[in-house]
């Protein structure tokens, strides 16, 4: 039988910190609702998340690296609206076709998140202003799109466009589609951080971003290509809106960004770069969407909603803080514990 | 330990008795009796790590003695912070300029005792006023309206005397000057030379601290060497002179060779500089610098600080593009654009600063070992973590690294060690020219034996190594073949056996010569 320390034992507690939150929000909505747990909420639960939860992921990266994206709201409004631009105008009366419609609209999503690369590497602007500006340039470009109005019936009047609504309102094993989108992302990206020299690099350059340099790491190339990815995953989210809503809003996506960073957050990664997980942003985005969707079922007030999710989120990285310090304090005891186990010689 | 006659006489303001600073385990100062004169220029010398900035910085405030105290004519301080010195009279001008570049020279001089009007509104009138005034008094007048430009707009050797201004504009009783000339010209240093002299003729007690002999030697009256963190000498000019300072610093007599590596064979250039040169700030930081390193062959560069070395070695690394110059390795040329070239190449570089620029503190020790070489493990795109755990472990073990578990946080390893995950990320790469930039800076005794072994183990296995250091005694150990680097160039070429201290020290101080 293998023993472990109690000094592993505090620590792992608080590292599966953000899962037993989770998981104590989840026994506390079905105690207090009955209607919780039921197949149907726990579908349109998945639903909501999933659109948090892909957007954390590709934030995650950028955050690793010691950056952030403001841009990812407007740039998923931004794409849906090229979407049902192409679906339903067109360029010049021509109607695109579902495919190439969404190959354009995440193109275009990911030509912002190249903008914001460059800006960000080449340039020398800070992250924050870089996508700050090109949230504004993003959702002013949605806007003139359709001058402001929505691009309504994107399946078509003769159900021309079915392949676009499937990409956000079909099932598999009656699980959404945008479920299973988020949950293969997730694995992909989490396999990328934890098992590629990709993934290393971006540790790496968030971490200390000149040792990086000096390991020959590229560190403006590894920079632009996480904005690129945080830009796709957006570019995806709009898509799957548009898609569920079968039309496309200018103003879809709003704030969104602000979701992203609590979720990435709250997930334990460190604003600063270089520590964290896409596993617990994932866990983010799930604490956040099971409280706002307790809390309504529960009849609480939109108002202190808002309020107690602005409550967990300085929970959270309070918390954080408390685990960094204990762990510096424990780790006499931590090694000590490894030791007796004969994990390590002294 | 000489013991002055004139102890007690009256012209001593400051004593600090029987010093005292433990940091951890390691002891940083020990016993140190140090006396402070009026009126005159007292010397601290000292090689790196012999305790000279430690003490300055108990006397400055900015740390606590584990044991000892400070008296003040009469009076024992408690000095519990910078404030507290300051209060006392004593300011400190640091070696790296703390000169605030977004303020103006006013500004930058009050700054963090602003004068003020009724507690409230900065009284700038005032401010810019008195600045004027301590400016001309260190020979510097400069207009009102110079002063409103910020500091980056001054040159070097100005905003030193800026920051000479701001100790002096708050009546400094004792002036503690670490390395001042360090970044100056040498024009530049003569005028704060003037500075010091007219200080002292106005009373003010200055420390001096400075690795340059010559400038020791011309300016100091009262003599103190350090080494290890005790006191090792005391002298009064005219009872001092070159040899009697580096046979205290060094503890040997300087005429001795200590070179204990033999001699190797001359072997085929590996690497191949010629006419290199780079600027720094419009400066040229390395000015036309020329040499070779054979197969196995260990380089030491020599030099005080701001002679060079560092730029060098980053133009090397392909951390700085340089203005001129061609780099051969193997006998093909090698551009230096960037750091992945250079290392793909087959160079490296252990950096100076190994918190700044080595190190990555959220990653483990294994992850900090691997980091350089990562596309070797990848198979299919993925990390092959077997072997990556393999290789780093066979590292580890490569440069004696005493860890725990390389699975644990680097931020968990001794200054030494550190130093050792550095090193191994650097060989992981198998290069044929290894640059080590200060390769024992702020390392212990023993993991610096270690790693003097493990180099020279490297260098009997075909390894070419080209390292800077500070340290004569350092130089000594590890070198075949000795560059000294003064002012951006070479200045003179040693073989070990024929290698002096003296001779160390005159090639790396280029003013001497001029003197002469």
């Amino acid at each position: 039988m293998r023993k472990i320390g109690w000094a592993d034992a505090v620590l792992l507690l608080l590292k599966l910190r953000a899962v037993l939150v989770l998981v104590a929000l989840l026994i506390l909505f079905s105690v207090l609702t009955p209607n919780f747990l039921t197949a149907n909420n726990l579908s349109i639960l998945a639903k909501h998340v999933a659109i948090s939860a892909l957007l954390a992921v590709g934030m995650t990266f950028v955050v690793l690296a010691g950056g952030i994206d403001l841009s990812v709201g407007s740039v998923a409004g931004l794409s849906g609206m090229v979407a049902g631009g192409l679906l339903t105008v067109g360029f010049y009366g021509h109607a695109s076709g579902a495919a190439v419609a969404v190959l354009i609209a995440l193109l275009v999503s990911c030509l912002v998140g190249l903008l914001n690369g460059v800006m960000v590497t080449r340039l020398g602007v800070a992250p924050f202003i870089a996508t700050l500006g090109t949230l504004y340039i993003a959702r002013g470009a949605a806007l003139l799109l359709s001058h402001g109005a929505a691009f309504p019936n994107l399946g078509g009047s003769t159900g021309q466009n079915s392949g676009f609504l499937r990409i956000g309102q079909s099932f598999l094993f009656g699980i959404p589609s945008p479920v299973w989108m988020m949950a293969l992302i997730a694995a992909i990206t989490a396999l990328i951080a934890r098992r590629t020299p990709f993934g290393r690099h971006v540790y790496a350059v968030g971490g200390n971003e000149r040792a990086a340099r000096l390991s020959g790491i590229q560190v403006e190339r590894v920079r632009i290509i996480t904005y690129v990815f945080s830009s796709l995953c957006a570019g995806l989210v709009g898509l799957v809106i548009a898609s569920q809503l079968e039309s496309a809003h200018p103003a879809t996506g709003e704030s969104f960004e602000l979701n992203a960073i609590a979720a990435v957050v709250l997930g334990g990664t460190s604003l600063m770069g270089g520590r964290g997980s896409i596993g617990g942003s994932l866990i983010g985005a799930f604490v956040i969407g099971v409280l706002a969707d307790g809390l309504v079922m529960m009849g609480v007030s939109e108002f202190w909603q808002i309020v107690i999710k602005g409550v967990v989120i300085v929970l959270a990285v309070t918390v954080d803080q408390l685990q960094l310090r204990l762990q510096t304090r424990l780790m006499p005891a931590l090694l000590i514990s490894r030791a007796s186990l004969g994990k390590v010689k002294i | 330990m000489t013991a002055t006659p004139q102890d007690s006489s009256p012209q001593i303001v400051l004593e600090a008795l029987g010093m005292t600073k433990m940091y951890g385990a390691q002891i940083a100062l020990k016993d140190v009796t140090f006396r402070v004169r009026r009126c005159a220029v007292n010397v601290l010398i000292g090689e790196n790590g012999a305790g000279k900035s430690t003490l300055m910085r108990l006397l400055a405030g900015a740390e606590q003695a584990s044991a000892g105290e400070i008296v003040m004519d009469g009076h024992v301080l408690h000095l519990r912070s910078p404030r507290d010195a300051a209060a006392a009279g004593i300011e400190i001008v640091h070696q790296e300029l703390s000169v605030l570049d977004n303020l103006n020279v006013a500004e930058n001089i009050f700054a963090g005792r602003e004068l003020v009007h009724a507690g409230i509104l900065v009284d700038q009138v005032n401010e810019e006023e008195r600045s004027g005034r301590a400016l001309s008094n260190i020979g510097m007048p400069m207009d009102v309206q110079a002063m409103q430009f910020p500091a980056d707009k001054l040159s070097l050797g100005c905003r030193q005397l800026v920051e000479l201004a701001r100790s002096l504009a708050h009546q400094a009783k004792i002036l503690i000057l670490d390395e001042p000339t360090s970044a100056l010209s040498s024009a530049e240093s003569s005028v704060l030379f003037r500075v010091i002299e007219d200080l002292k003729s106005r009373g003010v007690a200055i420390i001096y601290i400075s690795h340059r002999l010559h400038e020791l030697l011309y300016l100091g009256d009262y003599f103190t060497v350090l080494r290890d963190g005790r006191v090792v000498g005391e002298g009064k000019r005219g009872q001092v002179d070159r040899t009697w300072i580096v046979e205290r610093m060094s503890g040997r007599s300087p005429g001795a060779a200590v070179a204990t590596r033999i001699r190797l064979q001359p072997t085929e250039p590996v690497l191949e500089v010629a006419n290199l040169s780079s600027h720094q700030q419009g400066r040229p930081a390395v000015n036309g610098v020329s040499f070779s390193i054979g197969k196995g062959e260990v380089v030491g560069i020599y030099g005080l600080l701001g002679s060079g070395r560092t730029e060098l070695m980053e133009a090397l690394a392909g951390l700085r593009k340089p203005e001129t110059g061609v780099v051969k390795l193997c006998g093909n040329r090698v551009t230096l654009d960037n750091v992945a070239t250079t290392i793909r190449a087959g160079i490296t570089l252990a950096p100076e600063d190994r918190q700044k620029d080595g190190l990555v503190p959220d990653l483990s020790i294994r992850e900090n070992i691997s980091l350089a070489s990562l596309t070797e493990f990848s198979r299919h795109g993925f990390l092959a973590r077997g072997d990556e755990a393999a290789r780093a472990k066979e590292s580890a073990a490569q440069v004696q690294i005493s860890a725990f578990d390389l699975e644990l946080p680097v931020t968990t390893l001794s200054g030494g060690n550190q130093q050792k995950v550095v090193l191994a990320r650097c060989l992981m790469r198998r290069p044929f020219v290894l640059l080590l930039d200060e390769p024992t800076r702020g390392v212990d005794v023993r993991a610096k034996a270690d790693i003097y072994a493990v180099l020279r183990e490297l260098a009997e296995k075909g390894l070419s190594i080209l390292f800077t250091s500070s340290e004569m005694e350092e130089t000594h150990l590890l070198a075949d073949r000795v560059l000294v680097m003064a002012r951006g160039s070479i200045s003179a070429e040693f073989a070990a056996a024929a290698l002096t201290d003296e001779a160390l020290f005159a090639a790396a101080s280029p003013a001497l010569e001029a003197q002469a």
